[in-house]
């Protein structure tokens, strides 16, 4: 927070009050007024203007008052947050809390009260409230939930509730704050790790003399990303034929989230379907698969356990493939593999492709896991495995192939590719799957069967995080 | 549109005629450590493998980037232009673009937009950005 500091005026001088200078002043009174005098606390005044539920305490712990309780599940069927909130406080139902899980999905309550075992007590869902948070940094703006912690909320650069009087020490205490301002996006952004989908459509205008008349429209639509801070849920979509950017066409996407990639599908009934493999998230255990439908013009989306960043996919036989890259191998903790006889073997278990089924959003391995064995010592070494390095890669870019030449058949190109295991790839590497679900590498190919694939020269120099594309015509 | 013959013309005025990959917008990282951008596009002829990647092909970056997004290749008929007015003459012409979009250089985060022209081989930097400004006009490569 930028902090303005008003020079006081002595009897007699010529003053100007400037729009900056009297904003000042009115945030100030603002703020004065949010606080009962008697009890130092937020005024009724302010919260009148709050989201009230009654929520029953589900928990064998007691949570105390301005402690932290989350909804237990699904108030309706929409997966939507802000529409469950809506149906909650119309409703007027009560509702069941428990422990806080971390996901962007929790509904946040903070209790009004002490709230023991199965009593029942009011709870605030949106807007002003006291909240109990623990003040790691006093230039913390906002306050996030932990997982599993009914105590209190952590103080954060970002998070659901924004902390409206800034924090006078370190440590746990009631501050105020506000539910539901949590850091949005602007309205314009510049980003980075986020894809972009082509999609067009038809629809009919009619002419001034009557006649009707079918217009294209081409979109490129840019879901997602990170910003500056933090990921987004803005949806970008650069019109073609119009050239104009908006961000309200297509919605924005149910959870924020940046470097995954996204592929147009089939919805099952012929219309088109954009689906957003899961990515990075910035809170939470869960990796969403967020799909857009154009015919119903609405975002859904199915939680996985999976990361799948720095994955490129593709479109195969009505599936969304998911290469394995930065997510899918992880490789940072090699792990024993088998004994035989006195000789232990480590290595890693890697899933190169797994499948998103576009009409459900769910995530599958599509292939069996692969073992990559490293070496037969604790201090396994796998970069010195070269074959193995232009297999683990990440943040390159998947080309889908699907053609024949010379008896050979390629599925997919693997182009660039950042270091992993301190290495930067210069391979364009083919891979296909064959009848039985096998995983082939081509140039590493234990039973070199050369004739399921063909060769592509590498580049001359590593691309790293690439952007590429085949063009055809 | 130009024939494949043309595709061994320098940047300025090719076109990619039949199966290529094109690969856009990305860094490494040199043996010193250093962070190298590429600004030049780096092209595979599929038809002819054997010639290797080259980046003499397509005209380099206006503002090189990483971790950009990039479209597939997006075909609209635009209007042609009176040459000397400027005027729609009513007909239009196919053209096929790659949108090079956002991503990230040394000054940070960016929000402009840049289309590869595929079929006249120039990049266009006129195009709203994220942000929905537009550049100046006239600023073409």
């Amino acid at each position: 927070m930028t902090k303005r500091k008003l020079t006081r005026a002595v009897s007699g001088q010529a003053m100007r009050l400037g729009l900056n200078d009297w904003n000042t002043v009115c945030d100030t009174v603002e703020r004065v007024n949010a606080v009962d005098e008697n009890t130092g606390l937020l005024s009724q005044n302010i919260l009148s203007t709050s989201g009230e539920i009654t929520v029953r305490n589900s928990l064998c712990q007691t949570v105390p008052s301005f402690g932290v309780l989350i909804a237990e599940k699904a108030l309706h069927e929409t997966m939507l947050q802000d529409e469950q909130l809506r149906f909650a406080l119309n409703a007027g139902i009560e509702i069941v809390g428990k422990q806080p899980s971390g996901s962007p999905d929790d509904i946040l309550c903070i209790v009004q009260e002490t709230a023991p075992h199965r009593k029942l007590v009011r709870g605030i869902v949106f807007g002003p409230t006291c909240v109990r948070v623990d003040v790691t940094k006093r230039t913390h703006l906002y306050a996030k939930v932990l997982p599993g912690v009914i105590d209190h909320l952590q103080s954060s650069d970002s998070g659901p509730v924004r902390l409206i009087v800034p924090a006078v020490r370190p440590g746990v205490q009631i501050c105020y704050g506000i539910i539901g301002l949590e850091k949005g996006d602007p309205v314009f952004h510049a980003k980075e790790l986020f894809p972009a989908v082509a999609y067009r459509r038809e629809r009919e205008e009619t002419q001034q003399n009557g006649s009707v008349k079918t217009v294209v429209e081409t979109f490129v639509v840019c879901p997602g990303g990170r910003g500056e801070e933090s990921s987004l849920k803005t949806v970008h979509v650069l019109n073609v034929e119009g050239r104009t950017m908006s961000t309200d066409l297509f919605g924005t996407l149910p959870v924020a989230m940046n470097n995954f990639d996204a592929v147009m599908a089939d919805n099952g009934y012929g219309q088109p379907l954009m689906v957003c493999s899961p990515g990075e998230v910035d809170e939470g255990i869960r990796y969403p698969v967020q799909r857009y439908d154009f015919e119903q013009e609405q975002w859904s989306k199915a939680d996985t356990n999976q990361s799948l960043a720095g994955c490129p996919a593709y479109l195969k036989d009505e599936k969304i493939i998911v290469a394995g890259g930065q997510s899918a191998y992880d490789v940072s903790n090699p792990v024993k593999l088998g004994i035989s006889g006195t000789t232990q073997f480590y290595g890693h278990h890697v899933t190169p492709f797994w499948s998103i089924d576009p009409i459900s959003g769910a995530l599958e391995t599509r292939t069996p896991r692969r073992q990559i064995t490293c070496g037969t010592t604790e201090q396994a070494e796998c970069h010195v495995v070269n074959q193995e390095k232009r297999f683990l890669k990440q943040n390159f870019k998947g080309i889908p192939f699907s053609r024949s030449s010379n008896g050979q058949s390629v599925e997919f190109l693997a182009v660039g590719g950042t270091e992993l295991l301190g290495y930067q790839s210069k391979a364009v590497v083919s891979y296909t799957v064959d009848s039985i679900g096998a995983y082939v590498d081509c140039e590493n190919n234990e039973n070199r069967i050369l004739n399921k694939c063909e060769l592509f020269p590498d580049t001359p120099l590593p691309l790293g995080e690439c952007c590429a594309v085949r063009t055809s015509t | 549109m130009l024939c494949r013959q043309d595709k061994h013309l320098k940047s300025g005025n090719i076109t990619l005629g039949g199966d290529w990959l094109v690969a856009i917008g990305v860094r490494y990282r040199n043996e010193d450590g250093q962070f190298i951008m590429h600004d030049k596009p780096w092209t595979l002829d599929l038809d002819n493998k054997d010639e290797g990647w080259r980046n003499d092909l397509l005209p380099p970056l206006k503002t090189p980037r990483y971790n950009a997004a990039l479209s597939e290749v997006v075909t609209t008929d635009d209007p042609i232009l009176d040459e000397e007015t400027g005027e729609p003459t009513g007909e239009t012409e196919e053209i096929e673009r790659v949108f090079l979009i956002g991503g990230r250089n040394e000054n940070g985060l960016l929000a402009s937009v840049e289309a590869l022209n595929l079929t006249k081989g120039v990049w266009e930097t006129d195009w709203p950005g994220l942000d929905g400004t537009v550049p100046p006009q006239g600023d073409q490569q």
